[in-house]
């Protein structure tokens, strides 16, 4: 018998009992919808986590100060780097870009308003190299590196809370007490990992000599010619460091370099990780499904006894009587899976919806739970099918 | 022209045990039978209950394989084929007609009697060949009804038309008008003697002897073994004589 024909006449046989068949297929449905819609959060976690860590600048190599660590006991930030080395890294081959920073804390006013928050010396390159743009006014110059002029650019928030709305620029705001004049409003980035939406960006000399006074640096960004080239350029980092500490060759690094591909891979692995577990929870339905399918397919051979007696009579091979059976359980099978899948990605575009989550149905998602159907009908309905081919015909004719 | 032309059906000293190694479950349902059936003759099997008839009916119908002797269907050996090829030769040399007809209720008639052809490969033409077959029983208008949608004796009609579709070589019948009241019956019959006057051989299992004296032949049957075998009306006589007219029926 052809293929086309079993096809037919397991359709046939299956609609002929729709509540059964969907309930059966129910289980598949479930699984497959369960599966598909944790792994598109999985997806939609690690893109959003990726795109995140691309917005931080393109080709990007971050180096921290190490922590310092006495007998085992890890303390605060050691003040290992400084603008000097900040100027040499300028100098290796392969780095376009150098942007040092100066954290500090500080109590901001204007007008009758104020806040609490962080105040970052940079230099004019931090905008290029951390790709922030500005929603209004201007950036730093050379001039204001070099004159220590008391100038900000706000962040977003930071903008709302001292202004309220209003235009900050061309204002005063009072930093420590200190008058500045605000240049620029950077543009909003929203909630996300790094976000300049609540600093306050004064020119790093100003930090240096005006408002803090403290040398060394709290971070450094390096933007590299290429993110091929970021190893490379990493290894001459810290050799070139290492230097410049005047490090003996046994101790460890005074300084952690990250190049964007390491943070990339560091978080999704971390969302890889989460993915996997719940998405293997998920699975176990899968299984459960697959059992329901079996129990029912056990029951339709019993049921249908006499159909394969008289199958069997008209010339029906075992092997026949095989194939109308595991079609049957395949077709259940991939039929709640493809529901399912569409069941998913609703799913999937419900959690974006409502929970405001990025939701990314990955396309191995989609060939992954049809082919997981195909097998689990397989696996699943092998036994029944077995058992409906091995009848005695004879015994099965029998049957009432 | 092959030897075995004339007789489709030879039965040798054909034997059947049930559970041979079980002794003390063990039936020898077939206890050495032997006739043949000659091409387009129709043959009544009669007998008491628990005489073989059903036994040897399964392996006429290579449903089921002799334990000793031998059956040869147009010259084949039964018991030397494999489990396909018995498939294969119920699917084109027998066609069955049951008491409780036996159709598939999902199915129309058209699809029911289509059912043999879809096994045998044929492609395109099975439906005009069905419905060839479904207007020699006179049911070619009905070929789109579902089994529950027609009489008892259209069903046995559908189902004989079903049996005819792979020109078998013989027709084998099971108390073809058992499940069916006298004026169907008839009706039932009539058709399967005029199938036989066609050509068609036929071999039909029954209890009912004014059914086997309507046919040319009888085989008699007893404790598995062929007790008297001849013109029609001769064979009924004679059971009668032996078991009388209640055992009989």
């Amino acid at each position: 018998m052809m293929v086309a024909e079993t096809m037919r006449t397991a359709w046939r046989s299956l609609g002929s009992n729709r509540m059964r068949t969907a309930l059966t297929a129910l289980g598949m449905i479930i699984g497959v919808a369960a599966v598909v819609s944790v792994l598109a959060v999985g997806e939609g976690a690690k893109a959003s986590v990726e795109g995140q860590i691309r917005s931080m600048g393109s080709n990007l190599v971050s180096i921290r100060p190490g922590s310092a660590s006495a007998g085992g006991v890890r303390g605060g930030q050691v003040k290992t780097l400084t603008m000097k080395d900040a100027a040499a890294l300028k100098e290796l081959p392969g780095v376009v870009n150098v942007a040092p920073e100066m954290s500090g804390s500080a109590q901001m006013r204007a007008g009758s308003l104020n806040r609490n928050g962080s105040v970052v010396g940079v230099t004019p390159a931090y905008l290029e190299v951390r790709a922030l743009t500005l929603a209004a006014g201007l950036g730093f110059t050379n001039d204001d590196l070099s004159g220590r002029t008391r100038v900000a650019i706000l962040g977003a928030n930071a903008a709302n809370e001292l202004f309220a709305g209003a235009n900050p620029v061309g204002q005063r705001i009072q930093i420590k007490g200190i008058a500045f004049q605000v240049i620029g409003v950077l543009a909003a980035k929203g909630a996300s990992m790094a976000s300049p939406d609540d600093l306050t960006l004064i020119p790093i000399t100003t930090h240096q000599g005006v408002l803090f006074g403290q040398d060394n640096l709290s971070a450094l960004s390096l933007q590299v010619a290429s993110e091929e080239a970021s190893p490379v350029v990493q290894a001459a980092i810290q050799s070139l460091l290492r230097i410049r500490h005047g490090m003996r060759t046994e101790a460890d690094d005074d300084f952690q370099v990250y190049t964007q591909t390491e943070m990339l891979a560091t978080m999704s692995s971390v969302t890889g990780t989460f993915t996997a577990l719940l998405g293997s929870a998920a699975a176990v339905s899968l299984l459960v499904g697959g059992i329901g399918i079996m129990n029912i397919m056990l029951v339709s051979v019993r049921e249908r006894t006499r159909e394969i007696g008289v199958r069997m009579a008209v010339g029906a091979r075992r092997r026949d009587i095989l194939l109308q059976f595991l079609v049957e359980s395949v077709v259940v099978s991939i039929g709640g899976g493809a529901i399912g899948l569409g069941m998913g990605f609703g799913a999937a575009a419900l959690i974006a919806k409502v929970g405001g989550w990025t939701t990314i149905v990955p396309t191995y998602a989609i060939v992954m739970s049809l082919a997981v159907s195909i097998a689990v009908g397989l696996i699943f309905g092998v036994g029944p099918a077995r058992r409906a081919a091995g009848l005695d015909p004879v015994e099965a004719l029998r049957q009432e | 022209m092959h030897a075995n032309q004339e007789y489709p059906v030879i039965v040798d000293q054909l034997v059947k045990v049930y559970n041979p190694n079980k002794p003390e479950l063990s039936v020898r349902a077939v206890d050495g039978m032997s006739f043949k059936v000659a091409r387009g003759e129709a043959c009544a099997i009669i007998g008491p209950s628990g005489c073989g008839k059903s036994s040897l009916l399964h392996i006429l119908g290579c449903l089921d394989r002799p334990t000793a002797g031998s059956y040869k269907l147009e010259g084949k050996e039964v018991k030397e084929l494999s489990e396909d090829e018995l498939a294969k030769v119920r699917n084109q040399h027998i066609g069955f007609v049951f008491q409780s007809f036996n159709l598939l209720p999902k199915l129309t008639a058209l699809e029911n009697v289509e059912l043999p052809l879809r096994y045998a490969g044929v492609g395109g033409k099975s439906k005009d060949r069905a419905l060839a077959a479904l207007a020699r029983v006179g049911l070619d208008a009905r070929s789109k009804h579902k089994p529950n949608e027609l009489s008892g004796g259209q069903r046995q009609r559908v189902a004989i038309a079903r049996a005819l579709v792979t020109e078998p070589s013989i027709l084998l019948c099971d108390e073809p008008t058992g499940a069916l009241d006298s004026k169907t019956g008839k009706d039932v019959l009539a058709l399967l003697q005029q199938l036989g006057t066609e050509g068609t051989t036929l071999v039909m299992v029954t209890h009912d002897l004014h059914i086997a004296r309507q046919l040319g032949r009888a085989v008699y049957l007893r404790d598995g073994r062929v007790v008297a075998d001849g013109e029609s009306q001769m064979i009924v006589e004679r059971m009668l004589n032996e078991v009388g007219e209640e055992e009989a029926a």
